[in-house]
């Protein structure tokens, strides 16, 4: 296990190593030098003396490795550079906006795991029935809906005819208004991937089902209620989690979307709003620490993974790569 | 059940064949324009002049989603090609090349798919200015990915085969091997992820626009007509908000299902990020 876990660390160094270089030649790729973005229209008028003192300064005459290097180990520290637009640090915006996308995401993971697991276990153990049916169409229509015209949808009913729930921010008033606030933009996140989520388990549970092990389970008279709670279902969770960590990042991307329609002052709306505005430290941070984030993600996911399964361990110290 | 799936298979095909045929004769069905204003007219709920009714600027709904579908399905199509001369490339070389070369290129494939798409897209979108030509560029290139990724272990799998062991044998050259022996052999994989990609990129394109990254809002297409459809909506338009959004989920769930139908046809494993089976 420490073989597993050191290896797929070191695979997860290399994925972020590769990520941050990619990052920082988008950085280079950017309109304007990092001069002009310091100093605005004032460069131009600026004598020679002064750019090249300036560029000096700022380091811009080393090679481009010394240049990465410096950068990506600000980076670490903390240092991401002041917003463009209001001047505020990166770093304070992001801790800022950090807190409500987490619990965005929480909250639609919760929709997530209930329904899926909920209808994923139903239609694997009755399927070809009418509700496996009705599931599989419910979850060909989820794939194919546009997650932001189904969150419209759902404001036109319960915020505009029924008048229930709110369209936009944060609740502040208390838990009742914070959880009415919550409700809408979560389903919406949660429910955008959930026919993935179901069709894995179903089939999953389904295939196993049909295990002569399982036989052998049931010949000896186990209930089938443990059956498929200590038997078929840790066959199929496996699969289930593993694709749960590769769907981070649609997560996170979903949420851009989301943050947006229900103005959810979180990282999703921030980075969108620093997009149009030109605001490049911004969007350059919410990018990095999104990526940190899937990376660290699915290493957790695969470790869990190799823990319960031993199996899944050979695969990766036998180099096959994936 | 495979009389069934037959008989809902004819449905969508018809349902696409007609939806091309209406959005490219458009001139021809519709009396109105779809960037003409009239301002007399605005916000007018679905009539019998207007079937879907006017947007907020008077605008004949109707006409605007079929113009509107001329260019989300060519971008649609578009994204779709350019993804998939990257991903295969990436793959084939990677696959081909294996060893080092391989190793890298997957990790920096990892990298590019660890950032969220939409963030990616974003990021792109800053470099270039919007247009149609930028809208298929971003998305050929953010959703290349997945397709290299199998292409890859695809031909990983055929490397291994005695029949290209044995072209190898009587001394076929590389390109030999790539044009003749792996590539055709990957042409299902490619056309089913070609298929479900343009429904990726339909639904890609519908998003950008409607986040006010996309299409410009001048020319419609059904992502940019719902792009301010949000504000009015809230004041009781719904006619503005559910005809673009019907036509893109009636659309894309057509193409997904053909797609699902076609991978089990050529009896294809798991696809696409890994989830559908």
């Amino acid at each position: 296990m420490t073989r597993y876990i050191v290896s797929r660390l070191f695979e997860a160094m290399v994925v972020l190593l590769i990520g941050s270089i990619l990052c920082f030649t988008f950085i280079r790729m950017l309109p304007g030098s990092p001069a002009a973005a310091m100093y605005g229209d004032q460069i131009q008028k600026m004598s020679q003396a002064d750019q090249v003192r300036i560029a000096e300064n700022l380091g811009l005459n080393e090679p481009l490795y010394t240049q990465y290097a410096k950068w990506f180990i600000g980076v670490l520290q903390g240092e991401w550079g002041r917003s463009y637009t209001t001047g505020e640090e990166v770093k304070i915006m992001i801790a800022h906006a950090i807190e409500p996308t987490i619990i965005l995401i929480l909250a639609s993971a919760v929709f997530t795991v209930v329904l899926s697991l909920f209808f994923g276990v139903i239609t694997g153990l009755r399927r070809y029935s009418f509700l496996d049916h009705a599931t599989t169409v419910a979850s060909f229509i989820f794939m194919s809906l546009p997650s932001f015209w189904f969150a419209l949808m759902l404001m036109l009913f319960f915020s505009v005819y029924l008048g229930v729930l709110p369209t936009a921010g944060l609740g502040q008033e208390g838990i009742g208004d914070w959880l009415k606030h919550l409700i809408m933009p979560a389903f919406v996140l949660g429910i955008s991937h959930i026919g993935y989520y179901i069709r894995i388990l179903r089939n999953h549970v389904a295939v196993t089902q049909e295990k002569e092990f399982v036989w052998a389970l049931r010949a000896r008279g186990i209930s089938e209620k443990t059956i498929l709670w200590k038997h078929i279902f840790p066959n199929a969770s496996l699969p289930y989690l593993s694709f749960m960590g590769m769907s981070l990042s649609l997560t996170i991307a979903g949420s851009v979307v989301v943050e947006t329609l229900f103005s959810w002052p979180g990282l999703g709306s921030l980075s969108l709003k620093s997009a149009l505005a030109h605001d490049y430290p911004v969007l350059m941070a919410v990018i990095l620490l999104s990526m940190s984030i899937v990376i660290l993600g699915s290493f957790v996911v695969d470790l869990i993974c190799a823990w319960i399964d031993p199996r899944m361990r050979q695969h990766l110290l036998k180099g096959e790569g994936r | 059940m495979r009389g069934k799936r037959k008989w809902f298979v004819n449905v969508l095909l018809c349902y696409l064949l007609i939806l091309l045929l209406v959005t490219f004769l458009a001139p021809v069905l519709t009396p109105y324009d779809p960037l003409s204003i009239g301002l007399a007219k605005t916000l007018q709920p679905p009539s019998a002049a207007h079937l879907f009714g006017t947007d907020e600027l008077g605008r004949d709904v109707l006409t605007r989603l079929l113009y509107g579908g001329r260019i989300s399905l060519t971008v649609g199509a578009a994204a779709m090609m350019m993804a998939i001369v990257i991903g295969a490339g990436f793959g084939v070389i990677s696959g081909f090349l294996g060893g080092v070369v391989d190793r890298i290129m997957m990790r920096i494939l990892d990298a590019l798919l660890s950032i969220p798409s939409i963030l990616l897209m974003i990021g792109i979108q800053v470099l270039i200015p919007a247009s149609l030509l930028s809208v298929v560029v971003i998305i050929g290139m953010t959703s290349w990915m997945p397709i290299a990724r199998l292409i890859r272990t695809e031909i990983l799998s055929l490397k291994g085969e005695t029949f290209i062991q044995a072209s190898v044998v009587v001394g076929a050259s590389s390109s030999q091997l790539l044009t003749r022996h792996l590539l055709p052999q990957c042409l299902p994989t490619i056309i089913v992820m070609s298929i479900s990609g343009v429904s990726h990129a339909i639904l890609s394109e519908a998003t950008l626009s409607f986040l006010g990254i996309g299409i410009p809002p001048h020319e419609p297409s059904w992502g940019n007509m719902l792009m301010g459809a949000q504000s009015y909506l809230l004041s009781g338009a719904w006619w503005i908000a559910l005809f673009p959004g019907l036509l893109i989920t009636c659309t894309v769930l057509a193409v997904t299902y053909l797609g699902d139908v076609l991978q089990d046809r050529f009896a294809l494993p798991q696809l696409k990020k890994g989830g559908r089976s």
